[in-house]
């Protein structure tokens, strides 16, 4: 009766993680798009001075850092759906 | 400095090296041992042909002239990856599922496989590809350039274009065309890209790590190098970080290489995951050290040096020449990777959508030989190859190589994207139509013309000053870089911007005007309905297929001899012994053909697809095999009702035998009977005739056996007088006198004629008899003296009596006879009316039995008809008569 049990709460565990994993990478590209978007609203030095601007090797090192934790999101989407085979049943 | 003919050699050595490595990884392939071939990691490796030598030597140039704007170019496709679960699983899957061939073939396919729209597609790939070849040639004759500088050497900077050209084209076509896949995939040339893609990663790696740490004194210095720079200030453009972002995004998946290795070239859905984090990650690297190096180079390098070539020109200002000649095969490899994929997927199109139907329309009925077909598409995509480099050549000789890189890539890109609303339209909205398809792309591919593709060669090549500066017509609001008189965007965004506008325009528009056809909307359902069909994910299963199992099959269709032959027959052409043949290509469609005489050429195809395949059936497959069932059903309903035909007539005619012998039975009943009426009468008059003779006779007993002499004879006269009465009835030979008389007088008449009153009392209702009547009166008036003779005769009541008593209904007069006797027998009620028929003792019967007989044959004549009445209290019959 509790192996049965079991079984039954793991399948429905395993559904509401499939659910979260297909949201998570439904919105990811969204949230990866505002924030490379997000630099266009960042002061520049031809509108504000050139003290008040912003510097490229800030945008650099921001938009390295926004990419490098993408990638890092995306590959542990991809190791869970890969490992319970999400979008396969 | 470097020398150009080492340059040369090692180049060539490089290219040999990967016409060996396509070659090792073909016969791998053939030989079963290509497994590893279709991993995650090199199909990610082999979309790193989006990087290209316009991001290898480009992205630098861009950087030093416009910042971090290069990023765009790479932010896109970085969004799109991993948005994968979003729309490349759906392409995958779709891909997978309709044995999609091209971007082409996915359009033509979705709407319901119109060979229009695919090849319109495959025009407007081929324009928008074609700048894009340019700038590859144009990029390898740059770089060599550099290298050539200060030498002389024979080779001018035609001649090495026109040189990369002819020997891209060869790689291609041996590679690209060694034969015909069902899915397209080219294990050789894929395995080649996977190689360059390193080559290229490391390359660029391995001059940006020169740069930082060997020109620059590491990150400190190089960020610091970045803020004393030209660049140093953030001043990108909204509207083109937008609009770049997004049209590479868009370009990425529309452009007919990219889709050739993301969808085409995908052997298992799971390497989209994989790629979902490994490409991003590689486009990071690529562009981890554009910034540094193109700051460095603007730094070091004497004002006036070309950007688009620091990557080059930087290690051989520090007498780098090993790294410099990595970083020129680094180049290379991005130039002519995507040159090999770009043709093979545009000469698949062009074969696919535009040479093949036409030769078939061409060759009308004769086209089923697949053989031609083969050699025909191998054929029309090798000229292809070599028309598409053409092409490009003649791209780079017109544009004369002068613009930037840059610039020429996004044209490249405005183009392709043109697709991407149809697309996305065609896999997510099942409502979009072939009109609206085919009104967004011609929508599109005008305007990005008119804006951007025309202006490109510059004012008065192909679109004249007077046009750019006041409008086509002098219509100032059609100027072609301030549509609708939208002034101070960005050339590139004002023409992305209103191309895909009035692009997605026209298709949603002319969608909903149009009305898809039948096979469009079941292609719609399937492309929308992709993740609807069950697990769809395995892989095409190459030479999955059983010979046994087609054996087995054949064998059940056209028969185990006949099957058993053609097998053996396979078997043997292949040089093998027994039943078992190879299941080639070849054999295949020798079955097919075989099976197709049995089942139908939908069915059999669609049998031996499911087979051999592994993969679904087409809907094309399922409509001809409904068309073929339908058929079938039709014959059979038609078999179905000959058949009741036969049944109904054969029914018909036992029927009508049966009476036949019934009447026969009759006949000979009739004839016994009638000789046995005939004989008894005669029998006695011939006795009494032969005492006549006797002299001995007493006188007095002589007039009495004259008497009985004379009865008999009266009796035998009667009796052939009701046989002719009878006779005549029968044969409806009789003429009615019909004329308007009273029923009651009918009735006085045949009581007074039967006089017998002495046997039975008769009782009549006079008031119900005053009823006029057309009908002939005699002839009535003989079956009413037959039914009253009757009742005195059989009553056997102690006091007889006989009620006739009439009535009317609107329809008809009934006169009854009930008498009040013992009746007739149930068993005797259906047979009196029968001729010779005698309910009771055959003595008491004057007549020969055919009374009732004649009786029912008058009323008949007469229109009505006479009947027993049971369940009354003696004999009763009923006379019906119509009224007028």
């Amino acid at each position: 009766m509790s192996g049965k049990r079991d079984q039954t709460l793991k399948r429905v565990a395993n559904a509401a993680r499939g659910q979260r994993v297909k949201e998570s990478a439904l919105i990811l590209p969204f949230v990866g798009m505002i924030l490379f978007l997000l630099p266009i609203m960042w002061p520049r030095s031809s509108e504000v001075g050139a003290d008040a601007g912003t510097a490229t090797s800030t945008a650099l090192i921001y938009l390295f850092i926004v990419w490098a934790g993408l990638i890092c999101f995306t590959l542990g989407l991809a190791l869970v759906i890969k490992r319970f085979g999400v979008g396969r049943s | 400095m470097l020398s150009l003919d080492l340059l040369i050699f090692v180049s060539l050595i490089y290219v040999a090296f990967l016409f060996g490595v396509a070659f090792w990884a073909e016969r791998a392939s053939d030989a079963g041992r290509g497994g590893w071939m279709r991993t995650p990691l090199i199909y990610t490796l082999s979309l790193s042909i989006y990087c290209t030598a316009w991001t290898f030597y480009g992205a630098v140039g861009f950087a030093a002239r416009s910042g971090l704007e290069f990023l765009t170019i790479y932010l896109g496709p970085t969004v799109v990856l991993i948005g994968w679960w979003l729309i490349l699983r759906r392409l995958v899957r779709i891909a997978r599922a309709e044995r999609i061939t091209s971007i082409a073939d996915l359009v033509s396919s979705r709407f319901g496989k119109s060979a229009l729209l695919g090849g319109f597609v495959t025009v407007m790939a081929v324009v928008g590809t074609t700048p894009y070849i340019a700038l590859q040639l144009q990029s390898v004759t740059l770089s060599i350039s550099v290298f050539a500088k200060g030498t002389q050497n024979i080779l001018s900077s035609t001649n090495i274009a026109l040189w990369t050209a002819a020997g891209l084209a060869v790689f291609t076509i041996v590679f690209g065309t060694r034969n015909l896949d069902v899915n397209e995939r080219h294990s050789g040339v894929v395995m080649a890209i996977a190689v360059e893609a390193i080559v290229k990663l490391l390359a660029l790696l391995a001059v940006g790590v020169f740069v930082v740490w060997g020109l620059a004194g590491g990150a400190g210095d190089v960020l610091a190098r970045i803020d004393a720079s030209p660049i140093s200030q953030w001043e990108v453009s909204t509207g083109r970080w937008i609009g770049v972002t997004f049209l590479s995004a868009a370009a990425f998946l529309c452009l007919p290489r990219m889709f050739q290795v993301m969808v085409v070239e995908n052997s298992e859905e799971s390497h989209l995951a994989t790629a979902s984090w490994a490409f991003p990650l590689y486009l990071l690297l690529m562009s981890l050290f554009v910034i540094p190096i193109a700051v460095v180079g603007l730094d070091i390098l004497p004002a006036g040096s070309n950007p688009d070539l620091f990557v080059l020109t930087l290690p051989l200002s520090a007498e780098q020449n090993g790294l410099a000649m990595l970083a020129f095969l680094g180049g290379f490899s991005s130039a002519t990777s995507m040159v090999i994929v770009a043709a093979i997927a545009l000469s698949t199109m062009i074969s696919n959508h535009i040479v093949t139907p036409i030769w078939l329309r061409a060759r009308g009925q004769g086209a089923t030989i697949s053989g031609d077909v083969r050699s025909v598409v191998l054929t029309s995509r090798r000229i292809s190859i070599i028309g598409i480099l053409t092409l490009g050549y003649l791209y780079y000789r017109i544009s004369g190589g002068g613009a930037a890189l840059a610039s020429i890539g996004l044209i490249s890109f405005a183009g392709v994207a043109q697709i991407l609303p149809v697309m996305l339209g065609g896999i997510f909205w099942q409502g979009a139509t072939k009109i609206g398809a085919l009104a967004g792309l011609i929508c599109g591919l005008v305007v990005w013309s008119y804006t951007m593709f025309l202006p490109s060669f510059g004012p008065e090549v192909l679109i004249s000053q007077e046009t750019i500066d006041h409008g086509l017509w002098g219509l100032q609001w059609l100027r072609p870089t301030a549509l609708f008189g939208i002034q101070g965007l960005d050339p590139v965004v004002h023409a992305v911007l209103w191309s895909i506008l009035l692009n997605s325009f026209a298709f949603v528009a002319g969608s909903i005007l149009s009305r898809p056809s039948p096979l469009e909307r079941v292609q719609a359902v399937q492309f929308i309905s992709a993740f609807d069909s069950g697990p769809s994910a395995r892989g095409w299963q190459r030479g999955a297929t059983d010979a046994e199992d087609l054996l087995s099959m054949a064998q059940r269709i056209i028969g185990a001899a006949q099957a058993q032959n053609l097998f053996r027959t396979a078997a043997q052409r292949q040089g093998k012994q027994g039943y078992l043949p190879d299941p080639t290509p070849q054999f295949l469609e020798t079955l097919e053909r075989g099976l197709a005489g049995s089942v139908g050429a939908a069915t059999a195809h669609a049998m031996l697809g499911q087979m051999a395949g592994g993969s679904s059936v087409t809907v094309e497959d399922l409509m001809a095999v409904a068309d073929e069932t339908a058929q079938i059903m039709e014959y059979s309903n038609q078999l179905e009702a000959k058949s009741g035909e036969l049944t109904t007539t054969a029914r018909k005619l036992r029927d009508a035998n049966d009476k036949l012998t019934k009447l026969s039975i009759q006949k000979d009943a009739f004839l016994s009977q009638i000789s046995h009426e005939l004989r008894t009468p005669m029998t006695s008059i011939r006795a009494f005739s032969e005492i006549l003779q006797d002299p001995d006779l007493s006188d007095g007993d002589r007039p009495k056996y004259a008497r009985i002499i004379e009865d008999e004879t009266q009796r035998l006269t009667r009796l052939l007088d009701d046989l002719l009465d009878l006779s005549v009835l029968e044969n409806g030979q009789v003429s009615l006198e019909l004329r308007q008389a009273r029923l009651r007088d009918i009735l006085d008449r045949a009581e007074a004629s039967a006089n017998v009153e002495q046997h039975i009392r008769i009782r009549r209702s006079a008031g119900r008899e005053d009823i006029s009547i057309l009908t002939d009166p005699d002839r009535l008036t003989q079956v009413f003296i037959n039914l009253m003779s009757n009742a005195a005769k059989y009553c056997e009541a102690q006091r007889p009596e006989l009620i006739v008593s009439v009535s009317e209904t609107p329809a008809a007069i009934t006169v009854d006879f009930i008498d009040n006797g013992a009746g007739v027998d149930k068993a005797n009620q259906d047979m009196i009316f029968e001729k010779f028929a005698r309910a009771s003792d055959h003595s008491k019967a004057g007549g020969a039995g055919l009374g009732l007989a004649i009786c029912r044959e008058i009323i008949s004549n007469l229109g009505g008809q006479i009947s027993y009445l049971p369940g009354q209290r003696g004999a009763a019959f009923r006379v019906s008569l119509p009224r007028d």
